[in-house]
């Protein structure tokens, strides 16, 4: 009786207090050269976000060239016309600044941040990456050398680093989603300086790009600089993209992976889910929280701390542009726990998932959750920034910054257990066993 | 308002930028298209620099000690609130892990709020609650803040500790260290804590020995003995009222007891000797992982700190220093390579730090060397000097943006003991250091003569290389214990001889009686191959009859034939006659069993481990290494070095579960392994011996 009374007060004092989280106000418009553009005033602090996001990513690599989206964000530091060779980060941190890019399976995002009054540098370092950097052999050369290090650093020499490069070779056959973004070496050392020069050509391109300026700026006078630095900037052929069907999973698949830097296996399942537009990746994003997100969530209640059978477990929606992947994961906690029944005891609760409804009072908790993500994203100009040209360049809706929030909260309980009807079942996903490697073992078993 | 009672005037130095032309540009929009080019392929210059706002935190104490550092920022609907307890650290020695698992400890149930009730409250209002040994942290939407501190506090300060918890928080602590057991970069920052830290508690590492040998007495005592207000501060920054904060500290922390003031003992020295390198063999290295470490001497109240923070700037602190620009822009050896100089008042490190690809890992530890010996003996170029400066003074500017970095500052010039207006001052002392400074902080702090240089990764392929560069090398395992230099392949019994490994390995597959006894033997094995059944004969008979065949789907694939006199070779339906250098190397082996041919024509090259297991390598004519087993004398692997295009490739066999076939034991299995991942597995599925006749090798 106490448990249901606390619950009841819990959701009471939720509904009461409305929410105040802020609404990002922006600008946006295209130039006549097929750049977008969207601004943000905001004066809290003198600084400012100058972002570019291409709309170019692992995906879009021709077969036999991966790598080559996340090789870019090496080649265009390298230099411009402007810009000679090894200055770009100098140029940066000598005016106060810091500067990054990264590179997914979808798009690639470079930005700097300033005191803002270096708008004007962020602005013309953009577009100078935009009109004309150059792409050379030397450059290649050491930025091949530099990407080899990054994949030993990240994949190749830490426990479970190959986990996501395994599953996701598993669960597509055919979508380039298969590969992993930071490629392989021999893709990269087989390619010519044409090859790279061909795809700055047809990705870097003013028609391709989103530029997102945010922070301490006056947008009348931020207009013109934009207009000044990028308008010259000469329209590309516009891209014909072709989505790749993947057929959907319809029997299970077994599938073995061998890490010899681990001595503790693990198992996986993945599941193939539709695009991150889709309202449905909304309520899979919720179940996974559901499931593993806190100590209440019910993988991590049952199985790490009242039957004391994993380490860890987890499972999260990976949403993408074209497709999503639902990981579940689990290592045993000890070599007493098979694979087998740890999987077994994560079917359990997806089948009750698929079965009954969750109860109002997690219901509610999973919308605390996202107002509490919604607003943490959005702490600095640079978090704005990227949320204002991810909506833009992967939605083609910017007022999605706003709006999201709300798709979560028309989410039914009854869309949460239709989803895990629809897409979890046995016969839709990959089981990946991850074991520790020895010297003679391959690495992979199909 | 009145808490922005500091605002620095422009910063006028961040208008004294260098930027190679010294063009005006007066341009307006309306002049010509040319001019305009002009204009956008000019490095524009900066406008006056923004003033920075100091806002003031307010800070009150309560009577058992606790400070509380409050900001209010109403920007965003959030709270973040940390409670950090700086107590000198302590030597566990045997039980060091009490810290770790009073960590996992904490939140697992108060005495009024079961473990159960205090997640699911947690979780309901989607906050962040980080509970720890030295304090804890959340940070939640404004309108959960004041139930999320107080759940929090109650669990912080009124734990109830259980036998059972305990028992299950320690299994998962020694789990979790198994989890990264073969990890390199945990090794080497293990053992590097361990080996530059030495007697100071900061060397203490948590070992699986230590967690057994913990109770949950242990974790109580110390529980009781740290998890005291006499010197805490809870840091309060967000969308709250100082009025609000005071009332929630009165209600939540008042009644914590000051505990009985304790002097301090002096902690134990970290000490510096002559610079060598401490040596971990990770035979499962992808990477290289190389760190050069001493004592740092210098704290945030030394005068001399501007000075050591961009001396360190210019060395390792960012992408264009010193070590990243040769280590990764010039060589490309690794993803980054950076330095730092640690100002904990209780005992910190300087450390430059490094991942490499293995091949390179002995000329890193050269050039990381010269790096740090380039900075303390020659003078800086003004210009890098300047444009750290400007870094230091932009970053400032940038940090602003987030409200708890004036909470942290505040907690910075309390706990480091700091003058009142440390940070307002801070980036005139950036401006005011020199070229002359730079060095001579580098002579009084940097010491590469006085450096552990920690390297964990291959020693096949790193230790000569140091060697030959004159390091003196000490080898450490994991845990960062003094261990024997790793078999490095040229310490071979001085008496072995090639006859005697031969023999060892007859003897393990049956004897020479039975070796002798059989005079063929006929094997076939089958491989799958992404659903495709791959099927290799073997027929060998004495004295040196050969033939071999695979083949898939029903058709031959290749196949290779010797009588004893010719042959031929057949790949996809092409024949070929053996050439007569292919029949002179036939002719030399022996069949069915050619490792006792080996025994005269192989050489003793070197002994090898892999698998932690032990190995002879015997090399015959053709450079390919035949591996035995010192222990069990049977022949595991054999690798055979081909060039292809000009370059070398390697290709190793293994030779697995021997089976004995009419008492002579044959591998049931064989994996051939192109080195990339791409192995093919065979089991044997038939074996006989002695029925094979010349026929069968035409």
């Amino acid at each position: 009786m106490k448990q249901l009374k606390l619950s009841l007060i819990l959701i009471l004092l939720t509904q009461i207090q409305v929410s105040m989280a802020q609404k990002i106000d922006y600008e946006e418009y295209d130039l006549p050269n097929g750049l977008h553009v969207i601004l943000h005033e905001d004066h809290t602090a003198p600084v400012v976000s100058v972002g570019v996001m291409y709309h170019v990513g692992a995906k879009d690599e021709e077969p036999g060239r991966t790598g080559f989206a996340h090789f870019f964000e090496h080649l265009l530091f390298e230099g411009t016309k402007n810009i000679p060779r090894g200055k770009w980060f100098e140029i940066v941190s000598s005016h106060g600044g810091q500067n990054n890019a990264n590179t997914t399976d979808d798009r690639t995002y470079y930005y700097e941040v300033f005191p803002s009054n270096n708008l004007k540098l962020g602005l013309w370092m953009e577009a100078e990456r935009m009109r004309h950097a150059v792409i050379n052999q030397i450059g290649v050369d050491t930025q091949n050398e530099v990407v080899k290090e990054e994949k030993r650093l990240r994949y190749d020499n830490q426990p479970y680093g190959h986990f996501l490069e395994a599953i996701k070779d598993n669960v597509f056959t055919k979508h380039p989603y298969k590969h992993t973004t930071i490629g392989k070496m021999e893709d990269l050392d087989a390619a010519t300086l044409d090859e790279f020069i061909a795809f700055y050509k047809k990705y870097y391109i003013p028609n391709n790009a989103t530029l997102v300026v945010a922070g301490d700026i006056d947008k009348e006078k931020t207009k013109k600089l934009i207009e000044k630095y990028f308008g010259s900037i000469p329209r590309g052929a516009d891209i014909v993209r072709h989505k790749i069907e993947e057929p959907p999973i319809t029997q299970e698949r077994h599938a073995v992976y061998y890490d010899k830097n681990i001595q503790k296996p693990g198992i996986m399942q993945a599941y193939i889910t539709p695009s991150m537009k889709d309202r449905d990746a909304y309520a899979l994003d919720m179940l996974s929280n559901y499931l593993s997100d806190g100590k209440s969530s019910v993988l991590y209640k049952k199985l790490v701390d009242e039957k004391k059978k994993a380490l860890m477990v987890g499972a999260f929606n990976l949403t993408q542009e074209d497709y999503g992947t639902y990981i579940i994961f689990g290592i045993p906690l000890n070599d007493k726990v098979s694979l087998e029944d740890l999987t077994k005891e994560i079917d359990e609760e997806i089948a009750k998932v698929q079965t009954d409804l969750i109860s109002e009072e997690d219901y509610q908790k999973l919308l605390n959750k996202v107002e509490n993500d919604f607003v943490n994203s959005n702490t600095t100009m640079q978090g704005v920034a990227n949320g204002l040209a991810r909506y833009h360049v992967l939605y083609s809706d910017t007022s999605l910054i706003n709006k999201y929030l709300d798709i979560y909260r028309n989410i039914t309980r009854e869309d949460l257990r239709r989803v895990a009807q629809k897409y979890l079942n046995k016969n839709q996903r990959v089981l990946l066993k991850y074991l520790p490697k020895k010297d003679d073992q391959t690495k992979s078993e199909k | 308002m009145k808490r922005l009672a500091y605002i620095l005037p422009a910063i006028l130095l961040l208008l004294n930028i260098s930027c190679g032309s010294n063009k005006k540009t007066t341009k307006t929009e309306n002049q010509s298209k040319a001019m305009q080019t002009e204009d956008i392929n000019q490095m524009p210059q900066p406008d006056p620099a923004p003033a920075i706002k100091f806002q003031k935190p307010e800070v009150f104490k309560l009577a058992n000690g606790l400070t509380v550092i409050v900001v209010e920022n109403h920007k965003l609907p959030r709270v973040s609130a940390s409670l950090r307890i700086d107590n000198q650290p302590i030597r566990l020695r045997n039980k060091k892990g009490s810290d770790d698992l009073l960590s996992s400890l904490l939140g697992t149930g108060s005495e009024t709020v079961s473990k159960d009730e205090f997640n699911k409250k947690i979780d309901f209002y989607g906050a962040n609650v980080n509970l720890y040994d030295g304090g804890f942290y959340v940070n939640s939407l404004s309108k959960f803040f004041p139930e999320i501190l107080k759940l929090t506090v109650d669990q912080a300060l009124h734990p109830k500790f259980s036998n059972e918890e305990f028992k299950t928080e320690q299994e998962k602590l020694i789990e979790g260290l198994k989890t990264s057991e073969k990890s390199t970069p945990a090794a080497a920052s293990r053992v590097t804590n361990k080996l530059a830290y030495g007697q100071h508690p900061y060397g203490e590492i948590t070992t699986i020995d230590n967690l057994k040998n913990i109770t949950l007495q242990d974790v109580e005592d110390y529980y009781k003995r740290r998890f005291t207000p006499n010197h805490a501060y809870l840091i309060v920054v967000g969308d709250v009222t100082l009025d609000n904060v005071k009332k929630m500290t009165k209600e939540n922390f008042a009644l914590w007891p000051k505990a009985p003031q304790v002097r301090d003992v002096g902690l134990p020295a970290i000490i510096n000797l002559p610079t060598e390198v401490d040596f971990i063999h990770m035979p499962n290295a992808e990477q290289t992982e190389l760190k050069v470490v001493h004592r740092s001497d210098i704290r945030k109240n030394n005068p001399d700190y501007q000075k050591v923070l961009l001396m360190n700037s210019i060395l390792g602190g960012d992408f264009n220093s010193y070590l990243n620009m040769t280590l990764r822009e010039k060589h490309g050896w690794t993803y980054g390579a950076r330095s730092s100089f640690g100002t904990n008042k209780y005992g910190a490190l300087f450390r430059a730090t490094t991942s490499v690809r293995n091949a390179v890992a002995d000329s890193a530890v050269v050039v990381t060397m010269a790096q740090l010996n380039k900075i303390v003996n020659e003078k800086v170029d003004p210009k890098v000097l300047n444009n750290n400066k400007q870094k230091y003074m932009g970053n400032f500017v940038l940090r602003m943006e987030k409200p708890a970095t004036i909470a942290n500052q505040a907690y910075d010039i309390f706990v480091n003991n700091l003058p009142d207006d440390y940070y307002e001052t801070f980036l005139q002392k950036i401006d005011a250091v020199t070229v002359d400074d730079i060095q001579e902080v580098a002579k009084k702090y940097l010491h590469p003569d006085q450096a552990r240089i920690v390297v964990a990764g291959n020693a096949k392929t790193t230790v000569p290389g140091l060697e030959k560069a004159g390091y003196n090398i000490k080898y450490f395992d994991k845990y960062g214990n003094p261990t024997q230099p790793p078999k490095m392949g040229q310490q071979l019994p001085q008496d072995l001889t090639v006859q005697m490994v031969i023999d060892h390995y007859l003897s393990a597959i049956g004897g020479k009686d039975q070796v002798a006894k059989t005079k063929s033997t006929e094997t076939v094995y089958e491989a799958k191959m992404q659903g495709t059944v791959i099927k290799m004969t073997n027929k060998k008979m004495a004295p040196n009859k050969f033939a071999s065949q695979t083949e898939a789907m029903g058709m031959v694939f290749s196949k290779e034939v010797f009588d004893g006199q010719k042959g031929y070779k057949m790949i996809q339906g092409q024949r070929q006659d053996l050439t007569p250098e292919d029949i002179k190397t036939y002719q030399n082996d022996t069949q069915p069993f050619s490792e006792i041919g080996l025994a005269k024509t192989g050489k003793l090259a070197r002994t090898d481990n892999f698998d932690d297991n032990d190995y002879y390598v015997v090399v015959d004519n053709e450079g390919t290494e035949h591996f035995f087993n010192v222990k069990t004398g049977l022949k595991d692997k054999i690798v055979q070095h081909k060039k292809i295009q000009g370059r070398d490739m390697s290709q190793s066999i293994y030779f697995k579960a021997y089976k004995e076939v009419n008492g002579v034991k044959l591998p049931s299995k064989i994996v051939i392994s192109a080195g990339n991942g791409q192995n093919i597995e065979f089991n044997m599925i038939d074996a006989k011996t002695n029925s094979l006749t010349a026929d069968d090798f035409k």
